[in-house]
C-alpha cells in the first residue's frame, strides 16, 4: 500500500515562506513532500525518465525563484502543479527541456546514471497519487471534471456520463480548471 | 556524501534558496558535497565482488590486456530470484549482441550492445564486452586475474528496459554510464591501500529506431567529436566509449567531492527524414523520435462491478477491495490501481488519498479476482481511523506509459459518520 510523507504537520503554505526567507531545510520538506507527485505527473506526459528527471529539476528551481513571490493565495499544491506544467508547454514548445530557472539559480546539471532512471521511474510509480492531491484543492465538481480529462485522458461522454451533466457542463469545468491553474503560475521569469 | 540524483538535486537547490534569500552557507557545507558516482563496475555487484577480494593478492595493473580469458559468471544481485509473471520478468526468447562493436580505448575486448525481451513485454538492452562469443564485463576472477565474466540477461539488473520496441529492438534515447579501473571500488588493494585508477571510461550508448542514421557525440561545449553511422535494421543502435581523464576520480575512484564535476556532453542524431535531434545528455530534446511513433492498443472496455466490503467499525474498518479483472494484465507497465478519494490527513484538510493507493505488480488472468487492502493509514500513514465523510476507491486500468489512475474499472464509495 503506498504511504505518504508522515511530515505534514507544517503547511506548505508555511514551508514556501519559510523558504523564501532562505530556511532551506523548509525547502527540503517541501520538495520531498511533492516530489514523487512531480516525476510522476512529468513522467505521464514524456517518453523517457531523464526528460521527466530535467523537467522534474526545471520545476523546483522554478519554485525556488518563485517562492519569495508566494503571497499564499491559492494552493500550493495546485502553484506547484502549475509550475510543472508550464515548464512542460515551454519545453514542448521549444522542442528542448527549458532550463531557464537552473541557469538562473546557477545549479549544476545533475549527470544521470542507469540507477537514477530506475529510481525515476520508482518515483513516478509511487508517486502518482500525489498528483490528485494537487489537483484535489480545486472545488469538487471542477477537480472531478479535470482529473478525468486531463489526468486520465477520458472522453467527455464518458466524463459526463459519470458526473450526470452534459458534455458542455464538463468542457466549462475543465476550462476553469485549467484556469485556475494557471492564475497560479506565479513563476518568476 | 552519497545519494542519487534527487539527492544531488535537493543539495543543489537548497544552497540556491540560501543564495537567493542571501543567507550565508552553513560552516559544514564547505566544500560542497557531491554525489558520488556508482561506477558499473564495481558496485553493482557488490556483494560478489567482495567474495573476490578475499582471494586476491595486491597488484596495480588492472588495465584489460589481450591475455583475458572468460571466467565465471558473475551472480545476479541480491534479493528475490526474478519470477516470470511478477515485476519486470524474466529474459525470454533469444538474446542478440547486436553487430555494432566499439574499441575499448584501454586495450579490452571490443564493446557491443545486447538486446532482449522480458517475460513481461518489456524490450531490454545492456552493454558489455564480448570475448570469444560471450558478453560479460571484465572483473576480477580467478586467482584476482581480470576476465571476461559473463553478466546474466535478467530485466532491470545491469539491463534497462523499455516498453517502446520497434522491430524486436527497444527505443533508448541514452544512456550513460562509467568504467572505472582501480580506486576505491576496486575490492584488490595495492599496499594496503586501493590500488591507483588506471583507467576511465565514459559510455553513452542507446537505440534510436529504423530511422535513425547517425549519431555523433557532442562534448563539454558543444565540440563535435566521435561520429558514427547507425544502422537502422538493427535497431539504431549507437555506442560510444571514451577514454576519460583518470585524474578527477583519483581520490575515490569515482566522482566524488573531487570528481570531476557537471558533465555536459550529449549524443546528436540525424535520422532518415533530415531531421537532428540532441536525444541525450546536456540540453537534451523530449521531441519524438523520427519512425518511433507510439501505438498504443486499447481495450474496448475495462468497466467491471467493484464491491468493497470491511472489517470493524467504519471508523477503524479495514476494507478490502475486490473486482474480477476486465482484461488480462501480461506487461510490466500494464496493471489494475486503487486510488482513494476522500478526507486525510493529519486534521482530515486533505481531500485526497495523497499517496494513498496501489497497484498490482504481476500478471492477472481476465476474470481473475483481484483485492486491495486498505485502512485509515492510506493518506498519511499515521491515521489509525478513518476520517469523518465520504470516501471512494476507485480502480482503474493503466496501460502503457498512461495515467497511473488509468481508464475506470469501476468504483466504491462508503461514509464514515461524524463522532
Amino acid at each position: 500500500m503506498g504511504v505518504m510523507d508522515p511530515a505534514a504537520s507544517t503547511s506548505d503554505d508555511a514551508l514556501l515562506r519559510a523558504a523564501a526567507a532562505g530556511d532551506d531545510a523548509a525547502f527540503a520538506l517541501f520538495y520531498r513532500r511533492h516530489l514523487d507527485g512531480v516525476v510522476a505527473f512529468l513522467r505521464r506526459r514524456v517518453g523517457d525518465p531523464e526528460l521527466a528527471f530535467d523537467l522534474t529539476a526545471e520545476t523546483f528551481a522554478a519554485v525556488v525563484l518563485a517562492a519569495p513571490g508566494w503571497r499564499g493565495e491559492g494552493e500550493p499544491a495546485a502553484w506547484l502543479y502549475g509550475i510543472a506544467r508550464n515548464k512542460l508547454r515551454e519545453s514542448l514548445r521549444r522542442g528542448r527541456v527549458e532550463d531557464a530557472a537552473r541557469r538562473r539559480l546557477r545549479l549544476e546539471p545533475v549527470d544521470l546514471d542507469d540507477a537514477d532512471l530506475r529510481r525515476v521511474e520508482e518515483r513516478a510509480a509511487s508517486g502518482a497519487g500525489h498528483l490528485a492531491a494537487s489537483l484535489a484543492e480545486l472545488p469538487e465538481p471542477t477537480r472531478r471534471a479535470l482529473v478525468a480529462r486531463v489526468v486520465d485522458e477520458r472522453e467527455y461522454a464518458e466524463i459526463a456520463a459519470e458526473l450526470a451533466c452534459s458534455e458542455q457542463v464538463v468542457r466549462q469545468r475543465v476550462h476553469r480548471g485549467l484556469r485556475a491553474l494557471r492564475a497560479r503560475m506565479e513563476e518568476a521569469r | 556524501m552519497s545519494g542519487d540524483a534527487f539527492d544531488e538535486l535537493e543539495r543543489g537547490l537548497r544552497r540556491a534558496v540560501r543564495r537567493e534569500a542571501g543567507v550565508a552557507s552553513e560552516p559544514a557545507a564547505a566544500p560542497v558535497p557531491v554525489r558520488p558516482r556508482r561506477s558499473r563496475r564495481f558496485t553493482r555487484r557488490g556483494g560478489a565482488l567482495a567474495l573476490v577480494a578475499a582471494l586476491v593478492v595486491g597488484g596495480g595493473a588492472l588495465a584489460a590486456t589481450g591475455a583475458l580469458d572468460v571466467g565465471a559468471p558473475l551472480p545476479d544481485e541480491p534479493g528475490p530470484p526474478p519470477t516470470p509473471h511478477v515485476g519486470a520478468g524474466t529474459a525470454q526468447g533469444p538474446m542478440r549482441i547486436l553487430p555494432l562493436r566499439v574499441a575499448d580505448p584501454d586495450g579490452g575486448p571490443p564493446w557491443a550492445l545486447r538486446t532482449f525481451a522480458s517475460s513481461r513485454g518489456g524490450s531490454c538492452v545492456q552493454v558489455g564486452q564480448v570475448l570469444d562469443g560471450r558478453f560479460g564485463r571484465v572483473r576480477p576472477g580467478a586467482g584476482g586475474r581480470d576476465q571476461l565474466r559473463p553478466i546474466s540477461a535478467t530485466p532491470g539488473q545491469d539491463s534497462l528496459c523499455s516498453f517502446v520496441a520497434r522491430n524486436g529492438y527497444p527505443v533508448v534515447r541514452g544512456l550513460r554510464s562509467i568504467e572505472i579501473t582501480g580506486g576505491v571500488t576496486d575490492p584488490r588493494q595495492c599496499g594496503g591501500g586501493p590500488c591507483p585508477v588506471t583507467a576511465v571510461r565514459t559510455i553513452r550508448y542507446g537505440l534510436l529506431g529504423p530511422a535513425a542514421r547517425r549519431a555523433t557525440y557532442v562534448g563539454a561545449g558543444g565540440r563535435a567529436g566521435a561520429s558514427q553511422t547507425i544502422d537502422g535494421a538493427h535497431g539504431g543502435a549507437y555506442l560510444f566509449v571514451l577514454r576519460t581523464d583518470p585524474a578527477p576520480y583519483a581520490h575515490t575512484g569515482e566522482r566524488g567531492s573531487h570528481g570531476p564535476g557537471p558533465v555536459r556532453d550529449a549524443i546528436r542524431a540525424r535520422f532518415a527524414d533530415g531531421t537532428v535531434l540532441r536525444v541525450a545528455g546536456h540540453g537534451r530534446t523530449h521531441a519524438a523520435l523520427p519512425g518511433v511513433a507510439r501505438h498504443v492498443a486499447a481495450p474496448t472496455s475495462v468497466r467491471a462491478a467493484v464491491t468493497a466490503t470491511h472489517t470493524g467499525d467504519l471508523a477503524h474498518a479495514t476494507w478490502t477491495v475486490v473486482f474480477h479483472a476486465p482484461v488480462a494484465i501480461t506487461r510490466a507497465d500494464h496493471g489494475y490501481t486503487l486510488t482513494v478519494a476522500g478526507h486525510a490527513g493529519r486534521d482530515c484538510s486533505l481531500r485526497t488519498g495523497r499517496g494513498g493507493g496501489d497497484a498490482t505488480t504481476s500478471d492477472i488472468a481476465r476474470g481473475e479476482a483481484i483485492s486491495f487492502t486498505i485502512g485509515p493509514a492510506f493518506g498519511g500513514g499515521k491515521r489509525t481511523t478513518w476520517c469523518p465523510g465520504a470516501f471512494r476507491f476507485r480502480i482503474g486500468y493503466r496501460s502503457g506509459s498512461g495515467p497511473f489512475r488509468g481508464r475506470l474499472v469501476g468504483a466504491a464509495t462508503f461514509t464514515v459518520p461524524r463522532r
